[in-house]
């Protein structure tokens, strides 16, 4: 057998053998899948996934969906997730899409909301499509005094699946992007920067191999154990909570590409993070402090789409939010490749940085 | 001779403190060398430093031999905690393409195989540590107080081991260590002190040099006030070094001229114990350890 292969051997073994690494990879996303399934996850709580295209920038088009959030927020059990996007052409992902026009509002100029429903019309697409009808007549006494400005302009595609965007489908693969950023940064760099501190890396200077082989090795033992652990977390975790996800040979190969590319990305994040840290006891300490507010604006527990304009900004920059939206993408009914393209490129790009400053900065020692 | 490592202007430092500083030294290949020093001496620095484990604040320490000829087990080295004893064993056999069945069984590593190495005693992990550090025959040995935590069965196993080597001129032994019978096996003795090159030399010029061939050992009752009589002794030529164990005790070390003078003090004073023996490498130690106690 090669170095890298027993090495990655003796390292896949280690870690499985590790109480916290366990917990952190494996207890804790399934721990968090029953308790938030739980809380939230029940068969009378209906999400609407609602794409926004084009409104960013347009104060009345922002203050139609926060109005839209409001309306939303005040009907038990019914919320909506807003995504917004700023590229008109991809397809459609989510249940609906509301177009705006750039000078929507403005000039009294006839303002058209367009609005795509993606499949059948069900009991709750028919409330939120009437909510929205509602919302444009309030808009129009507001706004204008009643002089029909806004108006809706319904169109639909047709999808044989089915519209509604369950919460326990939008849970599993947000808790499946979170196991990868977490063990990324739990499981990886403050294990090896604690294994660099006591000295357990020593002995792989003295030894007849190349620095690569080490770090490969550990590399590689995390992304097996990751990625067969996600897969599994995935497809059990949605067929035990019948969520019903589109599944298509697009969707299998963007999540095996997406999953594969995130978690050698964070790794590398994280390998990042161990040339730059010295100490364990800083690693838990940055690393926390990177991390609440990675997961804070990441879109997995707290929409994105529901915070102020500036953190919306901020969060849609962050990787971990570009991940776990593809992520939650290849779930959706009519998901193409060409959807998660810019993500992938992303990705690529943020490990390829990684892995280049590490494989130069890198230290096995820090005396 | 070929040169085993060489060591120029080498300065390190950690947190404003000097750990070691030795502006110039030589070893060759073939010698079997003791490194010695009180605790704190700086030994181990040295050795990693040699070995490129630590970063230089200036200057050069250079090992002159292939990483696969190498052989090293070091004080403070350990591996994943959750790394099984089989799993090291199997890993130095890929890397070394080679095993040492014979070393396996000397150090019954077998008890061992399938214990997590993090929870190994002491001593265990001394076992696995030496077993990785001989088991692929290598020519240059660095060891760093193999010895410690070994218990007597296993301690002997490995000075077998070790006088295989020490028998065969073509190793070379780097050795840190505070045992008597590792030095007296040693072609010769480096001696550092507070992180500086006290001396360097083959162990009989090294012990002759600081202690003389001979020593005295006298036990006697502090009424007798032997203390001038000691100190005369002291200005005598032969003389090298005086160590007072307790208050009643004196040990004087010497060459050839110490035993006449001594054999009269004997005769004139009534000591409870008058010993007159060869020095050995065991007061060669104990000259390095209360050396350094003093600088402490």
């Amino acid at each position: 057998m090669s170095v890298i292969s027993i090495l990655t051997w003796i390292e896949i073994k280690a870690y499985l053998r590790n109480w916290g690494a366990i917990f952190w990879t494996f207890i804790y996303p399934v721990a968090l899948l029953i308790l938030l399934s739980l809380m939230f996850g029940g068969d009378k709580g209906y999400t609407a996934r609602i794409e926004v295209v084009q409104a960013a920038g347009n104060p009345v088009a922002e203050e139609y969906i926060e109005a839209l959030h409001d309306r939303m927020d005040m009907i038990p059990g019914l919320s909506v997730h807003t995504v917004w996007l700023d590229d008109a052409t991809l397809p459609q992902a989510a249940v609906i899409r509301l177009s705006f026009s750039p000078d929507f509002g403005r000039d009294n100029a006839p303002s058209a909301i367009g609005v795509e429903v993606l499949g059948e019309v069900d009991a709750n697409l028919g409330g939120v499509l009437a909510l929205l009808g509602e919302l444009t007549e309030v808009f129009n006494r507001v706004k204008t005094g009643a002089s029909q400005q806004f108006f809706v302009d319904y169109g639909q595609i047709n999808s044989s699946s089915g519209n509604g965007y369950n919460y326990n489908a939008f849970l599993v693969s947000g808790l499946t992007a979170l196991t990868v950023i977490s063990t990324a940064m739990f499981g990886f760099t403050t294990v090896l920067v604690e294994m660099r501190q006591n000295g357990a890396l020593k002995m792989f200077q003295i030894f007849p191999m190349r620095r690569g082989h080490f770090i490969t090795s550990f590399v590689l033992s995390r992304t097996l154990v990751l990625a067969l652990f996600c897969i599994a977390f995935f497809y059990l975790a949605n067929v035990a909570l019948q969520t019903g996800v589109s599944i298509t040979g697009q969707s299998i190969a963007g999540f095996v590409l997406l999953l594969l590319l995130g978690i050698i990305t964070f790794l590398g994040v994280g390998l990042l993070l161990v040339s730059l840290i010295k100490k364990g006891s800083t690693a838990i300490a940055i690393i926390n402090i990177v991390n609440l507010p990675i997961i804070f604006l990441s879109d997995l527990f707290i929409p994105v789409a529901s915070m102020p304009a500036a953190i919306r900004d901020i969060a849609e920059l962050s990787p971990v939010y570009l991940f776990v939206n593809a992520m939650r993408s290849v779930t959706q009914p009519e998901f193409v490749l060409n959807a998660i393209v810019p993500t992938v490129l992303t990705l690529i790009g943020i490990s390829l940085v990684s892995f280049m400053i590490s494989s130069k900065s890198f230290q096995w020692r820090t005396i | 001779m070929e040169k085993l490592m060489t060591i120029q202007q080498l300065l390190v430092t950690h947190s404003n403190d000097t750990l070691l500083d030795i502006p110039e030294l030589d070893l060759l290949k073939g010698c079997q060398i003791a490194l010695v020093g009180a605790n704190g001496a700086g030994k181990t620095t040295l050795l990693e430093s040699i070995l490129g484990l630590r970063k230089a604040a200036g200057g050069i320490a250079r090992l002159h031999c292939a990483k696969r000829n190498l052989g090293v087990q070091l004080q403070n080295a350990t591996y994943n905690p959750e790394i099984l004893v089989s799993d090291v064993v199997s890993l130095h056999a890929t890397l070394y393409g080679q095993s040492d069945a014979e070393l396996y069984d000397k150090f019954l590593l077998k008890e061992l195989a399938h214990k997590k190495y993090g929870r190994l005693s002491r001593g265990q992990k001394q076992r696995v540590d030496l077993y990785v550090a001989l088991a692929h025959k290598p020519t240059t040995l660095i060891l760093d107080e193999p010895g410690t935590g070994l218990d007597k069965y296993f301690y002997e196993q490995f000075l077998q081991v070790l006088a295989d080597y020490q028998d065969n001129p073509a190793i070379s032994i780097v050795m840190a260590t505070h045992t008597a019978s590792e030095v007296e096996n040693s072609s010769h003795i480096l001696w550092i002190e507070a992180g500086k090159l006290q001396d360097f030399s083959a162990r009989n010029t090294m012990l002759n040099k600081h202690l003389g061939s001979f020593k005295a050992h006298l036990c006697y009752e502090p009424q007798l006030g032997l203390d001038a009589r000691l100190g005369e002794l002291l200005q005598l030529a032969g003389v090298r070094h005086l160590r007072r164990p307790t208050v009643h005790e004196a040990v004087l070390y010497g060459d050839e001229s110490l035993r006449q003078p001594m054999l009269e003090l004997a005769a004139e004073y009534k000591f409870s114990t008058f010993s007159l023996t060869k020095t050995d490498a065991g007061d060669f130690l104990e000259l390095v350890s209360a050396n350094g106690f003093t600088k402490h």
